[in-house]
């Protein structure tokens, strides 16, 4: 490694990042104003018509932000000096949609029936708790073959979440909404969270250890060729056809159920670039989940609302009237936020999200939908467009298989969760309780999503090195 | 194996999805947005910051009748009414209480420019949409001018002479509008019991439901959802008929000599035949009495409300003619107006002609006819505009929150039902019905207010028998048909009290005095050059 001099230090600052952190910061302080303006005329304090610089909120109320700002920026400066060419536009994403991810709990949990005052205040401690994990997998995970080299402990740990969250279950409640959580200590953890990440990489390392495998014939019997892969890569198919089933079906979670088979999916065409397995594990799985919906009630009843017009709501018979103030009361009134939004939304702080139950961790996507509208919405997707292309694109400069699969499988774990996630709050899928990647309030979430950021910066200074032969 | 080539394949997939996403999110937000945001379980609609600023109503020199305010107990806000010296106009304004529940009246009819949804431009209106901006309804101005509302409002009640229980009865119920005949405004509508319409909108349901089970139907905007047996002054209909059809004329001669080629007077006279026969007279005959010498003529039969001559007059011009002239006047049509009018019809349900025994009963104001004040209104003012009808307003003009103009009613013409010389020989016979008729002589002992007043008043009365009900009689249906001043009508105004008895005296002076008022003090016009000492005896009206 070059000698630290301090032209070395100035020259081989993170500037790019550092630049990058102006526009979302810039932003952040922004919508926070707005959000204290708007608070100040729905009390009363201040009328619409007459805002000056006098009504302009006192800096106490911008410190969430600036915690924020302060957290990013001393990231920033201290990667500079340990992590200098790891990548620089990833931060600055996960940057802007974790603080409106505490700008939107801040502005919701006033709101709340009953009102949750400190929700902000939580979800800023779990982005601040998420950095400090991102910095210890950063710093930690010094070499990634580490990772592949002890795949199995991995799958055991898999394995025994998803063990304790079915035991745990059993005991629960199937109909309340947090039944996958564990309430250890005051971290309601959420097992699901840690266990996407420990089948990435278990998958990454099975599938890099196993290549060749791919390369053989499709699954075959006697001489008939099916399109399948072959029966070692098979029996892995059916395992976690298996697991997907039986989160379904055991503890009815459905999100988590097609969070893992679409992971499982995504890692079986980058590890054999075979689009048939792709589909032949989707028929498998739709004429799986067919059989399950003419067997089972609640199956159909998480599939019945995608029929629900709530378009015409003229036409809607008693039933249906009572359905949208029952069980489909969170949908709908999530439609009617998005749709309230219009264009351009209401304005953070002048809409009514809270309107919508839950509306702070499954329904999130309609909040922003009523007070940022569809420009808002456009952006945020953008955001998400940008951190999936920016994985990937960590992904394909490292030249390790390994890290290559793990990357991309990590990636592609933010790009399901946001579009099962979106499709549910738009009624195109089932409603799940998948969290939308650092906006949905939740630490659990936040945490194991700033895991794969360290992994993927990692990954990325990991590449580096080895490109400039440091390593 | 190229893992590179299978991650961007799989990042075009992901792109795939979020277009869709995105193309899904247009869907909601943008293409149906507005559908999907007026759902009723949208709590937005209620809320002040979010609801419609609702236009304001005003009568028609701008005094303010209804507004709106923010509330926390209705639905975002809270109509308020201004009718504490008119009471009886809440029907006609109607009431409103929040989108989520029914209204009536003008607030119904008019709801879309109320609420903002209407006059706007397509531009304002996605705009305000975009910007989240609650729309501001527009106002509207009605061509009710509230001191003539006022007025009514007063003698009402006042001049009603005390009820004696054989010719007048005591009653609270009915109507009364004043009109512009030559546009065809509506100046003041009354309409009586009255409900208060602030109580309505404040969400006070047990109220409301009270109101729902009253038997005097406070909720009733009678002079235009109410029909009544119009009686006496529905001869008015079948003498324009038979005068401008050529069939009557005022010098028609009526005898009493039983001759069967000659038009009787007293009767008894057989109207029809075989099952439509039907026997008029000689009872009930309001001429017998004081009528020595024979012939009358028609003129003196209108003067004097002889429902016998009058079926002679209907029999003769023949069913079609008659509904001809029903239909002319909009009877058992539908009438264009700023508010839904129930239908008035001449015909027995399910049918659209009369049997002649009928057409008789009808010609003098019985039989089947039903007939709402409105109704009634149009035929007095065509008489007053020279034969033209004009359609009846009650809208003066609508303005947006910018005080542009978005709509102004201007004076629209219906037809000329009947010729100038017909309206203005019908003007004769009711100046003849004030100077020498029913509208002079009520009864004894009352001063003929009508008569007495300095600005011409001409009229038809009519006392509408009712039928019994339970076996007890209640008084006949009291109308007055009136304008004035004779020589140049600038006003009209139809009164009915129901069940009140006889309308001259019962209604008389009501309508006078409301003249007088509106004629000296609003309108300030010079008085009329009092009638000739012997023009009755000279026309013949009276007999010496």
């Amino acid at each position: 490694m070059a000698r630290q001099t301090p032209f070395n230090t100035i020259k081989r600052y993170r500037w790019q990042e550092f630049g990058l952190f102006i526009i979302p910061f810039m932003i952040l302080l922004l919508a926070m104003t707005q959000l204290l303006l708007a608070r100040s005329v729905r009390a009363g304090l201040i009328p619409t018509s007459s805002l000056s610089t006098k009504n302009l909120p006192t800096i106490q109320g911008l410190i969430p932000v600036l915690g924020i700002i302060i957290f990013f920026f001393a990231i920033n400066f201290l990667l500079s000096f340990t992590f200098p060419r790891a990548d620089q536009v990833l931060l600055p994403l996960v940057g802007l949609l974790s603080g409106i991810g505490v700008l939107m709990a801040l502005r919701i949990g006033p709101n709340l029936f009953p009102p949750d005052p400190t929700l902000g205040t939580r979800q800023l401690f779990w982005v601040v708790l998420g950095l400090v994990t991102f910095l210890v997998t950063l710093f930690g995970l010094r070499r990634i073959e580490w990772l592949k080299n002890t795949y199995y402990i991995w799958a055991i740990l898999g394995i025994f979440m998803v063990g304790i969250t079915l035991a745990h279950s059993l005991r629960a409640n199937l109909n309340s909404p947090t039944h996958d959580q564990l309430n250890i200590g005051p971290l309601n953890l959420q097992p699901s969270e840690l266990l996407k990440i420990f089948l990435v990489i278990y998958f990454a390392a099975y599938l890099s250890k196993n290549l060749d495998e791919f390369a053989g014939d499709d699954f075959r019997i006697g001489s008939i060729h099916l399109p399948l892969p072959p029966a070692k890569i098979l029996i892995n198919l059916l395992i976690m056809l298996g697991l997907a089933l039986l989160l379904f079906l055991g503890i009815r979670e459905l999100g988590l159920a097609l969070l893992i088979y679409g992971i499982f999916l995504c890692m079986i065409y980058l590890g054999s670039g075979k689009l048939r397995y792709v589909l032949s594990g989707l028929v498998i799985f739709f004429i799986l989940g067919f059989i399950g919906y003419a067997l089972f009630g609640y199956v159909r009843a998480r599939f019945d609302v995608l029929g629900f017009d709530v378009v015409n709501w003229q036409k809607w018979s008693a039933a249906d009237q009572d359905f949208a103030q029952n069980s489909g009361l969170q949908i709908v009134q999530g439609l009617l936020a998005l749709s309230s939004g219009g264009i351009i939304g209401a304005g953070i702080g002048l809409g009514h999200p809270t309107f919508v139950p839950v509306v702070q961790s499954d329904m999130i996507f309609t909040a922003l939908g009523e007070e940022l509208g569809l420009a808002g919405l456009f952006a945020i997707l953008g955001i998400y467009l940008l951190l999936i292309y920016r994985g990937f694109r960590i992904a394909m400069e490292t030249t390790d298989t390994f890290s290559k699969l793990l990357a991309s499988g990590l990636t592609s774990i933010f790009a399901i969760q946001t579009i099962i996630i979106i499709a549910g709050n738009m009624k195109i899928l089932p409603l799940t309780g998948i969290p939308l990647p650092f906006l949905s309030y939740g630490g659990s979430s936040i945490i194991a999503n700033y895991i794969i950021v360290g992994i993927l910066l990692r990954i990325s200074h990991n590449t580096v090195m080895e490109r400039e032969g440091l390593a | 194996m190229n893992i590179s080539n299978n991650i961007r394949k799989l990042t075009q997939l992901f792109i795939v999805f979020f277009i869709a996403l995105s193309a899904v999110l247009v869907y909601w937000q943008v293409v149906v947005a507005q559908q999907v945001t007026a759902n009723i379980h949208n709590s937005r609609h209620c809320l002040s910051d979010n609801a419609p600023v609702r236009g304001r109503i005003f009568d028609r020199n701008g005094v303010l009748l209804a507004d709106s305010k923010p509330s926390n107990t209705t639905c975002g806000y809270q109509r308020h009414y201004y009718l504490k010296n008119y009471p009886s106009l809440a029907g006609l304004l109607g009431y409103y209480i929040s989108p989520l529940y029914a209204s009536s009246g003008i607030e119904y009819k008019y709801d879309d420019y109320l609420s903002g949804r209407l006059g706007v431009t397509a531009l304002n209106n996605y705009v305000n949409q975009t910007l989240h901006r609650p729309p501001v309804g527009d106002d509207i101005y009605l061509t009710i001018d509230v001191r003539m509302q006022a007025l009514l409002e007063k003698y009402f009640d006042q001049a009603a002479p005390p009820p004696d229980g054989i010719n007048i009865f005591q009653t609270d119920r009915g109507s009364a509008i004043i009109a512009n005949p030559h546009t065809g405004e509506i100046l003041a509508m009354l309409s009586r019991p009255t409900f208060d319409p602030n109580r309505v909108a404040s969400g006070d349901l047990k109220y409301f439901t009270s109101l729902e089970k009253d038997p005097e139907q406070p909720l009733l905007e009678r002079p235009i959802q109410s029909t009544y047996i119009p009686g006496s002054t529905y001869k008015t209909m079948t003498l324009l008929a038979g005068l401008n059809s050529g069939s009557s004329s005022l010098n028609d001669p009526f005898y009493n000599d039983h001759d069967p080629n000659h038009l009787q007077a007293i009767g008894p006279v057989k109207i029809g035949s075989g099952e439509e026969t039907e026997i008029f007279g000689p009872t009930g005959n309001n001429i017998n009495t004081y009528t020595r010498n024979f012939p009358v003529n028609l003129r003196y039969g209108y003067t004097h409300s002889d429902n016998i001559m009058f079926a002679q007059v209907g029999a003769k011009m023949g069913s079609a003619t008659w509904l001809d002239y029903n239909n002319r006047f909009y009877v058992g049509r539908k009438i264009p107006f700023d508010l839904p009018v129930k239908i008035s019809t001449v015909t027995p349900a399910n049918s659209q002609s009369l049997k002649i025994n009928q057409l008789a009963e009808n010609s003098f104001g019985q039989g089947v006819d039903s007939i709402t004040p409105l109704q009634m209104t149009m035929i007095d003012n065509a008489i007053a505009n020279n034969g033209e009808l004009m359609r009846p307003t009650l809208v003066q003009k609508i303005v947006d929150p910018n005080g542009t103009t978005v709509y102004a009613s201007s004076p629209q013409s219906l037809g000329t039902p009947i010729t100038d010389t017909t309206a203005s020989q019908m003007r004769d016979a009711m100046y003849g019905v004030v100077q020498c008729g029913s509208g002079r002589f009520g009864l004894p002992g009352l001063s003929p207010e009508m008569y007495n007043s300095p600005y011409a008043i001409i009229a038809k009365t009519g006392t509408g028998q009712v039928p019994q009900v339970n076996g007890k009689t209640l008084g006949a249906e009291g109308w007055l048909l009136t304008q004035a001043p004779y020589q140049n009508p600038q006003l009209t105004i139809v009164a009915m009290k129901e069940n009140v008895g006889e309308a001259s005296v019962a209604i008389g002076p009501m309508v006078s005095r409301t003249y007088n008022d509106i004629f000296s003090k609003i309108m300030k016009i010079p008085t009329s050059p009092p009638a000739d000492q012997n023009y009755c005896f000279t026309t013949g009206q009276l007999q010496a």
